[in-house]
């Protein structure tokens, strides 16, 4: 793609050694023949950043053109060379004040106007450079403040946020001056480079991605030895040819084109390469590149500390959990087994990552109330009487008191309060019915008596786990179907098979 | 513990704090009003200053008697902040009627 250049004519065919030598430099011209339809041919070919118009045209004067054609070029920006016939400096001041950008003396001398043209050409060039650069940081900064009103320290991830980024820079429309491809990895010690690439897809109108892995060992060590970042195009002067001889030669196939340039920065095992920018452009691509990877490496640095704050959090959770676990009969893996039983029910529920995470972990404190009941109550051997039973049920209400209020735990709250409520309204501590009790709550239930019916009580054998899906499903003397919530139930019908595995493994 | 009957309410006026130490008394106080046969059982808490865990229980133990009883035990005057917001994370509300004063 690349910049058109309009002739417009007065009417009489005169130019056409113009067109003609203008063609032979590489530029793509074309030739109207009035105003009227230089006019139309702007409005239709956005790519048109340069005008050579004559003074004397048949249907408008060359100031009413000027002035027409700004209200067209929207935010592009349009170049005119305005061609005059007398060479006077009123009439040179006149064009210049009135809309041209340059101004030339009829009969043409080529030399002057093919070093005019090329001027204009680059200006027009850098200045395009310039506003798609502005407009991609504009984009990306605006990213970044969405990002920070949405930020939750729990639950930042860094993939997601790098897709969006990079899309960020690349999306809008693709601009004159991009690089065909984006890619952005990790590099590990081996050097092999693992990541996204990122590309405008003109058939879908939007950037696609997909993941690759590549070796770039020998480009890590050029870059190592060079200490800055490397800019390489076949078409433009000094260049290091080194730079070409370290890149993998199977990275040519992440291209469409003809591989010709690219750019690479490389940084605290991260490498971000841009492929096939335009000649020329590379020292805004380093600004990018540069730019691109300080923000994804901030942004890595956040997902780290994200990350160790989550797994402190679940260690203290898993902590507590089996502290409460250590004055119970129960034993060993009770509270994972829990855990993992109930995150296989919440898949029929839940479709986010991060929910069935927080069932997982929040499903291991369904007990912690129980630090506070009476040992001698907890630990009697034989039945309860009424009064103890009564103090016994209380331990989902303490569960709650001991979690306090974090919003974190409101899920761990909910289970904790609720997993001994039935659907039909006959459990405890408040009788809660149906859709009152929260769902987390009804799923643990289900995972919890399951847990039960497999294990050795006091009051009762190991069961088989055909036995105990039969129980659940059917019930017996103690369990009915109706003490469960009816979607629950389905999803542990569908999903008992793996409670045994999961049983098993985590005896 | 002071007690007041008016009409048919038992008006209970417990002061401080609720907490292991105190808890048993206030148990015993209502359990020989519920015996007594008292129906409707007002505790008033604006000179409660805090409450653990222990008392907590106990007021769930105590509702549980009363409701198998026919009675009903109703909270007011709720002044420490501590006390509310114990109430609203067990969702309290949900067995005992909370009056707003």
């Amino acid at each position: 793609m690349a910049f058109k250049l309009l002739i417009i004519e007065n009417g009489e065919k005169k130019t056409e050694s113009l067109e003609s030598k203008l063609v032979d430099e590489g530029y793509e011209v074309e030739v109207v023949n009035s105003g009227e339809e230089g006019i139309e041919k702007l409005k239709q070919d956005s790519l048109i950043r340069l005008v050579l118009l004559d003074d004397e045209l048949p249907d408008m004067k060359w100031q009413e053109f000027c002035s027409a054609a700004d209200n067209y070029i929207g935010l592009n920006n349009l170049a005119i060379i305005l061609m005059i016939s007398s060479d006077s400096p009123e009439k040179k001041a006149e064009g210049l004040e009135s809309g041209a950008d340059d101004i030339l003396v009829k009969p043409l001398h080529y030399p002057e106007v093919s070093a005019r043209v090329n001027n204009l050409f680059n200006s027009q060039f850098y200045l395009q450079h310039l506003q798609d650069s502005y407009q991609s940081v504009n984009r990306v900064m605006l990213y970044s403040e969405q990002v920070v009103d949405e930020f939750d320290p729990f639950w930042f991830k860094f993939p997601s946020v790098q897709e969006e980024l990079v899309e960020k820079m690349l999306s809008g429309s693709p601009g004159i001056m991009d690089p065909e491809v984006i890619m952005v990895g990790e590099v590990d010690s081996n050097g092999n480079w693992r990541g996204t690439t990122f590309e405008w897809s003109y058939s879908k109108g939007s950037v696609i991605n997909y993941y690759f892995t590549l070796n770039v060992g020998t480009l890590i060590e050029y870059l190592k030895q060079t200490g800055k970042p490397c800019v390489y195009h076949k078409e433009e002067k000094n260049i290091d040819e080194e730079a070409w001889k370290s890149i993998p030669s199977d990275l040519k196939e992440y291209v469409n084109k003809d591989f010709k340039g690219f750019s690479a920065y490389y940084r605290n095992n991260l490498l971000v390469m841009m492929l096939n920018h335009p000649p020329g452009s590379g020292f805004i691509q380093v600004h990018n590149l540069k730019s691109l990877l300080s923000q994804l490496q901030l942004y890595q640095a956040i997902e780290q500390q994200s990350n160790d704050l989550r797994e402190a959090f679940i260690y203290t959770a898993r902590a507590l959990s089996r502290a409460a676990e250590a004055i119970d009969s129960e034993t060993g893996n009770h509270i994972l087994r829990v855990g993992e039983f109930a995150h296989k029910l919440a898949i029929y529920f839940y479709s986010e990552e991060r929910h069935l995470e927080e069932i997982n972990y929040s499903a291991w404190m369904h007990d912690v109330g129980k630090m506070k009941i009476d040992p001698a109550i907890l630990l009697k051997e034989g039945p309860l009487t009424k009064e103890e039973f009564r103090e016994m049920e209380i331990h989902t209400v303490y569960g709650v008191v001991i979690l306090g209020d974090s919003p974190y735990l409101e899920t761990a709250r909910q289970i904790a309060l609720s997993h001994h409520e039935r659907w039909d309204g006959t459990g405890y501590p408040y009788g809660l019915a149906g859709e009152e009790i929260p769902l987390p709550a009804r799923l643990v239930t289900i995972a919890d008596v399951y847990d039960a019916l497999r294990s050795k009580r006091p009051y009762k054998p190991a069961f088989s786990h055909q036995k105990s899906c039969s129980i659940i499903l059917e019930g017996d003397d103690r369990l009915q179907p109706k003490h469960f919530c009816p979607q629950a139930l389905e999803a542990f019908r569908e999903s008992m098979d793996e409670f045994d595995e999961i049983y098993e493994r985590l005896l | 513990m002071k007690v007041e009957k008016v009409g048919n309410e038992h008006i209970v006026y417990p002061e401080g704090r609720i907490d292991i130490a105190s808890a048993t008394e206030f148990q015993d106080t209502i359990i020989s009003l519920i015996d007594e046969g008292a129906m409707r059982i007002v505790l008033d808490f604006s000179k409660v200053t805090g409450l653990d865990s222990s008392g907590l229980g106990k007021l769930l133990l105590l509702q549980k008697r009363v409701k198998e009883k026919g009675g009903k035990i109703v909270i007011k005057n709720v002044a420490s902040d501590f006390v509310k917001k114990m109430f609203t994370l067990v969702h309290l509300d949900r067995v005992i009627e909370i009056k707003e004063s």
